[in-house]
């Protein structure tokens, strides 16, 4: 289960949109870069969910090539940076995530390539929710009523359930 | 992978040559940019039908 699944609702009515990224990345031998993506305009947010990096192949010969001076550190706005080899267990899998990306606090990617020898090419997925930023504080609220409402079953006293913040929403 | 292994295009092929990170991307509102070192961002732009 996703959360475009747990967003539908909002989707429905308007309110977020449900969408995905795909990139290819070539790095050539001895190469690092960073850069920073978001979304192109202000008052945005990327809430990205998932993300699947691509098996490394071999640029010039298309051979599948595992090696974990292959990799890349990324962070996100609640995201700590960290380190994803391109390696077999990482790769061709879905990665959770919960981190948003701004104009203003972009997500950044950072490539290496520390082989000497082999253009490395492979490519990465992010699926994503986006909403206005004026709409966050309310897809937050939204998202922990259903936290809440797992957390709270069985209980007496369940609070905000995700129906009371549909209803709220569309009001709104 | 077999269609972008065949998009060694000249743009392309000069990055790689200039030991540049090419970034290739279809036609988006996300925006990529570059922060440090050498990339070069390619935007692939979806024809209009």
């Amino acid at each position: 289960m996703n959360m475009a699944f747990w967003l539908a609702p909002l989707i429905r009515i308007g309110k977020a949109k449900h969408w995905k990224e795909t990139f290819y990345v070539i790095l050539p031998p001895n190469t690092s870069t960073a850069v920073r993506w978001g979304p192109r305009q202000y008052g945005r947010v990327y809430h990205v969910y998932k993300l699947r990096l691509g098996t490394p192949r071999n640029y010039n010969t298309g051979e599948v090539t595992y090696n974990d001076k292959i990799y890349l550190w990324m962070r996100g706005k609640e995201m700590e940076w960290h380190w994803h080899p391109l390696l077999e267990s990482v790769t061709g899998t879905d990665i959770p995530m919960d981190t948003t990306a701004t104009q203003r606090d972009p997500m950044i990617i950072e490539y290496h390539n520390d082989t000497t020898d082999t253009t490395v090419v492979f490519d990465m997925t992010f699926h994503i929710v986006e909403y206005n930023e004026v709409d966050e504080r309310l897809i937050q609220e939204f998202m922990r009523g259903f936290i809440n409402y797992f957390l709270g079953y069985g209980k007496i006293g369940v609070v905000p359930t995700p129906e009371r913040m549909i209803k709220k929403l569309i009001r709104w | 992978m077999v269609v972008l292994l065949s998009l060694k295009n000249e743009e392309i092929a000069k990055a790689v040559k200039d030991g540049k990170v090419v970034i290739l991307k279809a036609d988006t509102p996300s925006k990529i940019m570059p922060s440090t070192g050498k990339v070069v961002v390619i935007t692939i732009k979806r024809s209009e039908t």
